[in-house]
């Protein structure tokens, strides 16, 4: 045996012979503190399934409604995931138009957007789309995002011209 | 940045299920255990590798994975209540041939996976011939027979 051996702190012997430190104090207190992280585990698992981990669920995405229509977006998404944010409008018009403010840029790329929008604004107030076709306007535009960066993405939705309505969506890392 | 950070973020993530999950879950490898090992290795390289794929990418995160690991092994070394947490302790499943069956139920073993050990370690035919079975901080069970 050698010095450095002797100057670890000694294992204690016991009762029953075996040299073996066991802190079943410690032990006791872990497998309860276990038990409660499996409940952890379970409750994490039904909100993932109600929508709140993102990628579909009932309470995934939520929607706004104004005179202008409705915006349907996520209110929970996750990072370099694909979602979507459908927008219907409610009154009937020769063209629609779709404003978001900067800082959804910030958070969000867009990939596509069905129908693609005739033309694309840019102002302080945002980018503003508009859509127009021949026989009529859609009243319906889906955008398919994919967050950018992890964060509470806080932006600015306006329809037809009408006030903004701010929305928030929690991008999961 | 990001790197490091996944990295870092994916190794706390691993230790902390993986040790709450018990000691029992990953270290009795059946057939269907080394699958589940499997998917979790290819679910954490996404979580980890994002879509990058470079080689800088990989190269920062095997030196974070190395240094965390390197880094947790000090703080193991400082303070043993820490490795405690991290790492566990043994717990005596059988004590002078006596069954501790509270151990037992606690850390999942069941009495088969002690005789099961006692066969493959000493070829031991019964339970009346084992005098210490310990589980210990890997997950393995030893196992101590009576002496002749």
């Amino acid at each position: 045996m050698n010095k450095d051996d002797t100057a670890q702190p000694p294992i204690p012997i016991r009762d029953d012979g075996l040299q073996l430190e066991e802190h079943r104090d410690f032990q006791e207190r872990f497998w309860t503190f276990e038990r409660w992280a499996w409940v952890g585990f379970g409750l994490i698992l039904l909100a993932a399934l109600a929508g709140l981990g993102g990628g579909g669920g009932v309470l995934a995405h939520t929607t706004i409604t104004s005179e202008a229509g409705k915006v349907d977006y996520p209110r929970v998404a996750r990072w370099e995931s694909a979602d979507e944010v459908t927008v219907t409008f409610g009154s009937p018009r020769e063209e629609h138009r779709l404003t978001l403010s900067p800082q959804f840029s910030q958070y969000f790329q867009i990939e596509d957007i069905q129908p693609l929008p005739e033309r694309s604004l840019t102002s302080p107030a945002g980018e503003a789309m508009v859509f127009r076709s021949e026989n009529g306007p859609p009243s319906k535009v889906v955008l398919h995002l994919r967050p950018q960066r992890p964060g509470l993405a806080s932006y600015e939705v306006s329809l037809d011209g009408g006030d903004p309505v701010g929305v928030t969506t929690v991008v999961l890392p | 940045m990001e790197s490091v950070l996944r990295g870092v973020a994916v190794y706390v993530i691993l230790l902390v299920i993986v040790r709450l999950s018990g000691r029992r879950t990953l270290a009795q490898m059946t057939a269907f255990d080394f699958v589940l090992l499997l998917i979790i290795a290819e679910t954490t390289q996404q979580a980890l590798l994002g879509d990058d794929f470079s080689i800088a990418n990989a190269v920062l995160l095997i030196v974070t994975l190395f240094l965390t690991d390197i880094m947790l092994s000090y703080v193991k070394e400082w303070m043993p209540s820490a490795s405690r947490w991290i790492d566990g302790t043994p717990t005596v499943l059988i004590s002078l041939g006596k069954l501790d069956q509270r151990a037992m139920q606690r850390a999942r073993v069941a009495l088969e996976d002690i005789l099961d050990a006692a066969r493959e370690q000493h070829g031991l035919e019964r339970l009346d011939q084992i005098k210490f079975a310990v589980l210990e901080v890997g997950g393995h069970l030893s196992i101590i027979p009576i002496e002749k």
